[in-house]
């Protein structure tokens, strides 16, 4: 199929803050979440973009794809994901403050915590604002593990961020009956 | 019925039907264990929204977008056939609607370029767009409707491919007694971090930091101030503390008049 290579270009160039933002909060290292970003740049530009397939699905479900194969090449999932070595774009400080009682580095390090697969999901319907729909496209997974990643994600936060050392973990109580 | 995370997790989404989001919401006035929990369900989303906003303001590495620089003479490309051509150093350019127009006919005015109003712009480049941008804001400038009319922490997107992102920071109010706000602008390729004060019914823009990657050292200040002289700029400028969302919202409404 053919297509206007550049009108592909200036569809990728509009999708990249997105994309950047996706490989941050997968790989917490600006230099790996540089390299997935090329890497995604790269791979999309050669093997170009199926007729009619959404340009901002499509290099997401790339970015993806990348990630999880960089992650089984290295067999080991390295903690090149250190925790904390990622700054994250500064705050102003009015916006720390509606943040409330977290703070940000509470919260990198809590999403840095979370297993690949929710951090995944919380970070496409979260911070990307898909649908549930869209995020199973894009990590082709089915709509209902996209649901329980999700839900597993929030409560894992909820965990880390409770601070009442005496409550249980949300964990033991997962459902609520009327 | 048995609430579960998942249940309150997509009621935080909007993805519930309207009869079990109502019949939750019930649940809900009743029972404070539940409300609780979806309290800190969603206390732990917004914090993750909050903590990851930032990063979309952060420029795409300058030989990321090299990659994506337009061809010329090779306008259509075979997919799947890995026929990737070499990358040219030229600019990128970008097509702009009707609403870049003004905007950089506007900026254009400022550091003298002659370009005539309502005239079609097909393509501006970054350095016309974010030359020196200081003065009053004429009323036709997409960034005098977004400082007029927009919030804090909105991101009004411009231009038909959404290629320039504006977005109001924080309002303040001056030792002049004017509003004033601080405010960002964003192309791919650079960003500008500027403080524009209400004057009668014009917005002037006193002060503006341009940031533009470099090939060879990331960052560097393109024109204007650093971002320190900016923070230092609107400390000695401000009085009190900023309007909050509901004060702004009310400025807003009434149209800036105190």
């Amino acid at each position: 199929m053919k297509m206007d290579q550049n009108k592909e270009r200036r569809d990728m160039l509009e999708v990249l803050p997105h994309i950047q933002r996706f490989a941050v909060s997968l790989t917490r290292n600006r230099a790996d979440a540089d390299d997935l970003l090329q890497n995604t740049v790269e791979r999309v530009l050669k093997k170009g973009t199926p007729d009619g397939v959404d340009m901002k699905k499509w290099m997401f479900r790339v970015c993806k794809n990348i990630w999880i194969d960089e992650i089984r090449a290295r067999k080991v999932r390295v903690t090149a994901v250190e925790s904390g070595n990622i700054t994250l774009h500064d705050r102003p400080e009015w916006e720390a403050e509606i943040m409330g009682r977290l703070k940000l580095k509470q919260v990198k390090d809590a999403m840095g915590n979370l297993p690949d697969e929710q951090r995944m999901v919380l970070s496409l319907v979260t911070v990307e604002g898909f649908s549930y729909k869209e995020a199973a496209d894009i990590l082709e997974t089915p709509i209902g593990t996209i649901m329980s990643r999700l839900a597993r994600a929030r409560r894992n936060l909820a965990d880390m961020f409770s601070t009442d050392p005496n409550s249980p973990p949300y964990t033991t109580h997962d459902a609520y009956r009327a | 019925m048995t609430y579960t995370d998942e249940h309150l997790s997509e009621y935080l989404d909007g993805q519930l039907a309207e009869s079990e989001s109502k019949a939750l919401e019930a649940e809900l006035e009743m029972n404070l264990k539940l409300a609780e929990r979806l309290a800190s369900l969603t206390e732990a989303n917004e914090a993750v929204k909050m903590a990851y906003n930032g990063e979309i303001d952060v420029p795409i590495p300058e030989h990321i977008l090299a990659m994506l620089e337009p061809q010329s003479g090779a306008a259509m490309n075979d997919n799947g056939a890995g026929n990737v051509v070499p990358l040219a150093p030229h600019r990128i350019k970008f097509n702009l609607s009707k609403w870049a127009a003004p905007l950089a006919a506007s900026f254009a005015m400022m550091i003298g370029l002659t370009v005539g109003r309502g005239m079609t712009i097909a393509s501006v480049d970054q350095d016309t767009l974010y030359a020196q941008m200081t003065g009053v804001i004429a009323i036709d400038n997409p960034l005098y409707e977004v400082l007029e009319t927009s919030p804090s922490a909105t991101n009004v997107m411009i231009g038909k491919e959404n290629n320039l992102e504006i977005k109001p920071i924080l309002t303040f109010t001056s030792r002049d007694g004017n509003y004033c706000r601080e405010f960002k602008t964003q192309t791919p390729k650079s960003a500008a971090r500027g403080v524009a004060c209400r004057e009668g019914a014009v917005w002037n823009v006193l002060m503006l930091n341009q940031t533009e990657r470099s090939y060879e050292n990331g960052f560097r200040t393109a024109s204007g101030s650093s971002d320190n002289a900016i923070d230092q700029f609107i400390d000695d400028l401000l009085v009190g503390a900023p309007l909050n969302t509901v004060d702004e919202k009310k400025t807003i409404n009434n149209q800036w008049q105190k």
